[in-house]
């Protein structure tokens, strides 16, 4: 119980395993709970290193959540990542309830979405994107292969070509959409008002909200649901603000 | 950093009449908690004068649940008194709008150490003796917290 609280603090977690072989079993679900992949911090093993490590160990089905790095100006390309060797790692990954990646390509990636994060599917309850590129459409389609998905994080989105590709994939179920809402510098209102439709509903409990386009939008879809509702006044730089 | 051209990210300039239209809490019945970021970004004396339009957005909250404010700071707040008054200023005047309990979460992202989080509380503690707060349904809590939870900051 104890040791849940230290969760965080990684160093003391690794000592506490090292007390004893009942501290190390209570130690090893936390210790493993977060895996980050660093794509082109080991070019070899295309990022897969810490994958091959645990699966060495068995260790893969205590990781709980998965975060896929960019490193440099390319967003992340699916060959580096989600490769032969990587999808034999990731189906052993079955109890990953949260994902982060950053600098996702939709237009590269959407079209395998499924093939890349089916194991993550039915259990996936948290997505965190950030700086993610393509057409909102295909974002719609990413987020409906979780049934389940509670919270969304999306930081930056961007689109160097709004026209979508041809034919565009339909979302193949609605998203829960019911826990947390963290939205920063986010333009499309009509993105969220399809995602509504799609979820009949935006109904979060909480939301962090910083420069996002349909703020009002989400503020009244929330209106009998939102508990906590995070603001950004230092952001605030418009006349009368000070 | 992937490079954005600027026509492609939404970069509101708000002014304070948009803002509060914006955040109009009015319609929100479950709303128990509001949180004041004032840990991300730069912030400078005058952007914790923004602080000032919570108390008119506080003013527009309706639910009946409403009960907390939690206000995330950086350490700065310890060092700097006039950042301090401008913020105890800002609260004080948060406080007569409505009663509520207030939190103050010590960003750990910035790496507070103990000291910092002590001198801090002995900060509150002595504002809220002297009612520097003005009404709160509770005695000021202090909290820290890593932002490792968070996925970016």
């Amino acid at each position: 119980m104890i040791i849940a609280h230290v969760e965080p603090d990684a160093q003391t977690l690794k000592a506490c395993s090292r007390t004893c072989r009942s501290w190390y079993i209570v130690t090893l679900p936390h210790l493993h709970h977060t895996l980050a992949l660093r794509r082109k911090e080991d070019r070899a093993h295309g990022g897969l290193m810490p994958l091959q490590k645990l699966d060495k160990m068995r260790l893969l089905p205590f990781v709980k959540r998965l975060h896929i790095w960019h490193c440099n100006a390319d967003p992340v390309l699916p060959s580096e990542i989600f490769n032969v060797r990587g999808l034999a790692y990731f189906s052993a990954l079955t109890n990953i309830q949260e994902l982060g990646l950053d600098g996702l390509d939709l237009r590269l990636f959407a079209p395998q979405a499924q093939l890349y994060l089916g194991p993550f599917m039915p259990r996936l309850r948290s997505l965190a994107l950030s700086w993610p590129t393509g057409p909102h459409r295909l974002l719609l389609y990413l987020l409906g292969l979780f049934p389940n998905l509670d919270d969304f994080q999306l930081l930056r989105n961007q689109d160097w070509n709004p026209a979508p590709p041809d034919p565009v994939p339909v979302p193949h179920s609605a998203p829960s959409l019911r826990g947390r809402l963290t939205l920063a510098w986010f333009s499309g209102e009509d993105f969220l008002r399809y995602l509504s439709g799609l979820s009949g509903g935006l109904r979060f409990r909480y939301m962090d909200l910083l420069g996002v386009e349909g703020t009002r939008f989400l503020l009244g879809s929330g209106a009998e649901t939102l508990e906590t509702l995070r603001v950004h006044p230092t952001r605030w730089t418009g006349e009368g603000c000070s | 950093m992937i490079p954005v051209p600027a026509s492609l990210t939404y970069q509101p300039i708000e002014s304070r009449a948009s803002i509060l239209q914006t955040f109009d809490l009015s319609n929100n019945r479950s709303l128990r908690s509001l949180e004041i970021d004032l840990a991300s970004g730069i912030t400078t004396r005058s952007s914790y004068d923004r602080v000032g339009i919570i108390r008119d957005l506080l003013s527009t909250v309706t639910s009946p649940v409403f009960s907390e404010v939690v206000i995330i700071l950086q350490e700065g707040i310890v060092h700097d008194p006039n950042i301090r008054n401008t913020l105890f200023r800002a609260v004080r005047g948060m406080c007569e709008v409505k009663p509520f309990r207030l939190v103050f979460w010590l960003d750990e992202l910035y790496r507070v150490g103990e000291h910092i989080r002590e001198r801090f509380e002995g900060m509150i503690k002595a504002q809220a003796a002297k009612g520097g707060f003005g009404p709160l349904l509770d005695p000021p809590v202090i909290v820290s917290y890593t932002r490792g939870k968070r996925w970016f900051a």
